[in-house]
């Protein structure tokens, strides 16, 4: 019998090993948690996705959100909405997760959250005028990261007109000054704007830190797009940083007590990982395997057949 | 005869997923896969845009624009390093790994000036102009591509300040 090429090998094992993904890629059934009178949802406001500046498409990213035990996110791409609304139109097509239509208001002076909105929101003006465009829409507007290095929020009037801010944010676990940046910001936005929305996201693209990594928890009426919009409108969230940690109004957290949403599952980590691994290796043979057993660093002679 | 360049669609089709989710399926193969032949297709222009110039040549165009792939394993090698490193260490720091695309950049100048003089016959000299025109015009548009969905070139610039300081 003839011998399987090394190429060939290589290609069954990155093959084998993505069938075994499928097998073993499982998601735990999501349990309703209730808080008084509310259905508290865990969301992630702040994700990118392809095309664009993320890796996955929103059909991709639906799947990925309920694996990281989110009900909610926006797909927010910096100053483009094509993505987001194609995200919001997949979300109303099937089950899963919720994906609101969104952008990162991108502007030098500040990065900005538009989240529920049906156009692309022009992202070369003062802050105050961004958010009023956004909230006209029907929108959402969130701070995004407003570290030191951002002086578009520094006026009390932007700061007043927003619906919410980045209080957690997955970098706040790699750097404790951008974590106070955004302690601070939240704590001063809070003085003019007392209803302003703890906010807690990923600010996820191709790469960890994972989706959801930093998220929010909603105290929602119904779980409906509006009803999370709603949610953020009227300050009802608490921003949870990687750790568990929670930030926003102490009496949603007295409210909240010990119940949590169920966060990310990963029912068989370690088949996962053998998986992974195949295919990773699978790859690699792919690329320095050459058929007949001939290391590619050959060069380029032996392939174009010149002597 | 375009089997190296699909090969190429495979590796960043199983890159992308675990670099993202740690995770690969069939489903994000595919969908990987699919997304992501765009680069492809920019790195086919560009090694088209080689070949063209050397009217002399004694291949077919998909001929050697399937050869022409063989030349991508530097990069092919380095976006595997970092998936692996993603998977292996979700907290690694993206500027290093930033860094670390110059040598599949150097590298892959090296192989496209080899492949023109072998492939298609040109001179020493030609070669090494080729694969400088070939620098630019990857970079040019890789940048490009950047800006577009970082929300301008003040976002690149901003990094650069960044990673310099």
């Amino acid at each position: 019998m003839r011998r399987p090429s090394p190429r060939a090998s290589a290609l069954l094992l990155l093959l084998l090993g993505a069938a075994a993904g499928s097998v073993v890629d499982r998601i735990s059934p999501r349990a309703v948690v209730r808080a008084g009178e509310f259905i508290v949802l865990s969301g992630d406001f702040h994700v990118h996705a392809f095309p664009g500046d993320g890796a996955l498409s929103p059909w991709m990213l639906r799947d990925e959100a309920a694996r990281a035990g989110l009900d909610v996110i926006a797909v927010t791409n910096h100053n483009q909405s094509f993505t987001g609304r194609l995200a919001g139109r997949v979300s109303d097509s099937g089950d899963g997760p919720l994906m609101l239509a969104g952008q990162e208001v991108t502007n030098p002076d500040y990065h900005m959250i538009a989240a529920g909105i049906v156009e692309t929101v022009n992202a070369f003006q003062p802050a105050a005028g961004a958010i009023a465009d956004i909230q006209k829409q029907g929108g959402v507007a969130i701070a995004a990261h407003p570290s030191r290095r951002f002086h578009g929020y520094d006026s009390d009037v932007a700061r007043g007109a927003l619906d919410g801010a980045e209080a957690a944010h997955s970098d706040i676990h790699r750097d404790p000054v951008f974590r106070s940046d955004l302690a601070s910001f939240f704590a001063r936005a809070r003085t003019v704007n007392p209803g302003i929305a703890a906010i807690g996201s990923s600010d996820f693209h191709a790469m960890p830190p994972v989706i959801g990594r930093c998220r929010t928890y909603l105290f929602v009426r119904e779980r409906t797009k509006g009803g999370v919009l709603d949610a953020i409108r009227a300050g009802r969230t608490l921003a949870v940083d990687g750790d568990g940690r929670l930030t926003g109004d102490p009496s949603l957290i007295q409210l909240l007590g010990d119940a949590r949403p169920a966060g990310r599952s990963d029912l068989h980590p370690f088949w996962r990982r053998l998986s992974m691994t195949m295919a990773w290796l699978g790859a690699l043979g792919l690329v320095v395997l050459r058929a007949g057993w001939r290391p590619q660093a050959q060069g380029l002679r032996a392939v174009s057949g010149r002597s | 005869m375009l089997r190296r360049p699909l090969v190429v669609a495979l590796v960043i089709g199983t890159a992308v997923p675990i670099m993202a989710v740690q995770r690969v399926t069939l489903r994000l193969l595919l969908a990987s896969t699919i997304s992501f032949l765009f680069l492809v297709a920019i790195q086919m222009l560009a090694g088209a845009v080689v070949i063209v110039s050397v009217p002399t040549r004694r291949l077919s165009m998909s001929r050697a624009l399937d050869l022409w792939f063989a030349g991508h394993a530097p990069y092919s090698v380095c976006l595997l390093t970092v998936a692996a490193v993603f998977a292996a260490l979700p907290w690694a720091s993206l500027d290093g790994l930033i860094l670390l695309a110059s040598i599949p950049a150097s590298w892959t100048a090296v192989i496209v000036s080899a492949y023109c003089r072998t492939v298609l016959g040109t001179s020493r000299t030609g070669g090494r102009w080729r694969a400088v025109l070939h620098f630019l015009l990857i970079w040019a548009i890789g940048f490009e591509l950047i800006a577009l969905s970082a929300g301008g070139w003040f976002q690149i610039t901003r990094a650069v300040a960044g990673l310099l300081s």
